[in-house]
């Protein structure tokens, strides 16, 4: 087969076709690589022989490395380029005691190898009064957001054949939102307990969210390829709510989002949703998710083959390429076995893209992890065998 | 009279209103023993919860707004207990050094007071000195841990490491749990018990104090 770009590449498999390869993901804000130790960005750069890259800057909400070395993408076979929406975390304030406080007044501490969330600004908060109140919410429409990046993608877009993501940070995160400013327990307790303050939370979440949106997607929408939203729904043995709970009280304002997003730009749009959502399945692809990350193979009803025959033609899968044993605790050659294990069940008719079922965590060396990708390209390659 | 299968009702459907009014009314009007209400009343209910959710009937969304209802009424019923009521066991629990996520053991927590477990609960970055010397000032039988990130699970051997080097690993079962461990895992690295859930955690512990 003649070779294809790699833009060709994910939009042959976007279609539900075979392209000449696995199209392969790494970098942006999720199934890429931590600057975090023992390996990491860092460990990987020198694994690979790269020397005098640019200073890692993180996206502090996965500690994820924002600006990947191009050379590193080139080594690891990456159809993709990654490009953040400037200071889609921010204004971020540093503190003295290590903490973060980034956009919405959302407070960030440093631990092992991330930042959590914590001392949350709106725990308390039961009224549609304490949301108009809370002097935290950013302004979603000030230029400072915007600053820069129009060129960047352009460029990007024009002048390389690669996929371009243009991610939208936290302008992206309902659910996400609501949990780091009021905390995960409270998000699940409002649904039930107070319905009317929460569907007050998300419809101002909401609002925030498609102003930016609206605002950045109409100058860069034609630049981009994909575009990454977030909201985890999943635990390790299940959803967090039922599916008929999940069209009452996520889907909507899910789905106005994604309408919002999709005004602007024909890019495929893709869900980083954790865990075991099997269930939700329908309705993501109903709400216009065309894209599903990371599909966690361990986790419950999450197995590939299952995933593969029941949604393989209605939705592309992302990632698959367990993190939680194989590449976290597996051999170069356990890797490169398990890899091509995943790739002949999610691989065949096309609709995947080969990626990490999560960021690669810093114990996994980077000799195991690039068997990983170089397995993906070599092994990828259609017809599957 | 105390109807406690309305009361298990109100904890399954998480309503904090009608779980504390029948509590209050227990306790003050009633004149009914701690332990009888959390036996015939809030820990059937929470039962029925831990029993749907091993089976995939209820979702964690369910097992939080009980739970909630369930520490609700604890917060009214644990001033009444008496020195002399009797305990399953001493549990210390604790999200490992370098983990936040304390959502699973939180719910632990819960499972094993509903158990009638005396509950010393660390929170979460918790060292492993902290759980040894909890341990041994508590006396506890069981030490339980989680992490939900695979970096950290060499952190629950550390805890068991430090409870060897304190002397007092053989007073304690070590019960560990999280999204990445498994009960391999556990085996690996000395532990004894393995929960796949909150409520199967708890009955594990029960199960090795010798607890029916």
């Amino acid at each position: 087969m003649v070779e294809m770009t790699p833009r060709e590449r994910v939009e042959t498999t976007c279609k539900f076709k075979e392209p000449d390869r696995v199209p392969i993901d790494f970098g942006g804000l999720i199934s890429t690589i931590l600057d975090a130790g023992p390996y990491g960005y860092r460990a990987m750069a020198k694994h690979l022989g790269i020397k005098d890259y640019d200073k890692p800057a993180v996206a502090y909400i996965l500690n994820s490395v924002a600006n990947i070395d191009e050379r590193m993408y080139k080594r690891l076979h990456v159809d993709f380029r990654h490009i953040f929406a400037p200071n889609a975390e921010g204004p971020i304030t540093f503190h003295p005691d290590g903490t973060l406080t980034v956009i919405h007044g959302i407070r960030f501490k440093p631990l092992g190898n991330y930042y959590n969330p914590f001392d949350f600004p709106l725990a308390k908060a039961t009224k549609l009064k304490d949301i108009e109140d809370y002097k935290g919410w950013a302004n979603p429409i000030q230029p400072y957001y915007l600053e820069g990046t129009e060129k960047t993608l352009k460029n990007l877009h024009e002048k390389t054949d690669y996929s371009v993501y243009a991610l939208c940070g936290y302008w992206g995160m309902l659910g996400h939102a609501y949990s780091f400013l009021a905390g995960f327990d409270k998000w699940l307790l409002d649904m039930v307990i107070n319905p009317d303050f929460y569907k007050a939370m998300m419809d101002h979440i909401l609002d925030l969210n498609l102003q930016w949106v609206d605002k950045y997607y109409s100058v860069v929408g034609d630049d981009c390829d994909v575009v990454l939203i977030g909201d985890d729904m999943g635990a390790q043995d299940g959803p967090f709510m039922p599916p008929a709970m999940f069209r009452e009280c996520v889907k909507p304002w899910m789905k106005k989002l994604i309408a919002g997003i999709k005004k602007n730009t024909k890019a495929k749009l893709k869900l980083h949703s954790c865990g075991s959502v099997y269930q939700l399945i329908p309705d993501f692809i109903d709400a216009g998710v065309d894209i599903l990350n990371p599909i966690q193979p361990l986790a419950k009803d999450m197995s590939p083959a299952k995933l593969k025959k029941d949604f393989g033609r209605k939705i592309v899968l992302h990632g698959g390429i367990d993190e939680q044993r194989l590449l976290a605790f597996g051999t170069k050659a356990e890797v490169i076995k398990g890899t091509k294990e995943y790739l002949r069940i999610l691989a065949p008719g096309g609709g995947y893209i080969g990626a990490a079922s999560h960021n690669i965590e810093p114990e996994t060396k980077p000799e195991v992890a690039v068997a990983m990708y170089d397995t993906i390209y070599e092994f990828g390659r259609y017809p599957i065998k | 009279m105390v109807n406690y299968k309305e009361l298990a009702d109100a904890v399954v459907a998480g309503n904090v209103k009608v779980v504390t009014s029948i509590v209050d009314k227990a306790l003050n009007a009633e004149k009914k023993s701690p332990v009888e209400i959390i036996e015939k009343g809030l820990a059937p209910g929470m039962d029925v919860i831990g029993e749907r959710y091993a089976k995939g009937e209820a979702f964690l969304v369910d097992v939080i707004v009980a739970a909630n209802a369930f520490k609700k009424a604890m917060e009214i019923v644990r001033p009444h207990f008496k020195a002399t009521d009797k305990k399953t066991g001493t549990a210390v629990m604790g999200t490992v050094e370098g983990d936040i996520h304390d959502l699973g053991k939180n719910l632990v927590c819960v499972a094993l007071e509903v158990n009638g477990f005396n509950v010393v609960d660390l929170g979460n970055d918790v060292k492993p000195s902290t759980f040894s010397s909890a341990a041994k000032s508590s006396g506890a039988n069981i030490v339980g841990m989680s992490t939900l990130i695979t970096t950290t699970m060499i952190n629950l051997k550390n805890v068991i490491d430090q409870l060897v080097e304190d002397g007092i690993r053989k007073e304690v079962k070590v019960i560990c749990g999280g999204a990445p461990v498994d009960k391999a895992y556990v085996k690996e690295i000395g532990g004894d018990l393995y929960g796949k859930n909150a409520f199967e955690g708890a009955d594990v512990m029960k199960k090795a104090l010798g607890v029916k």
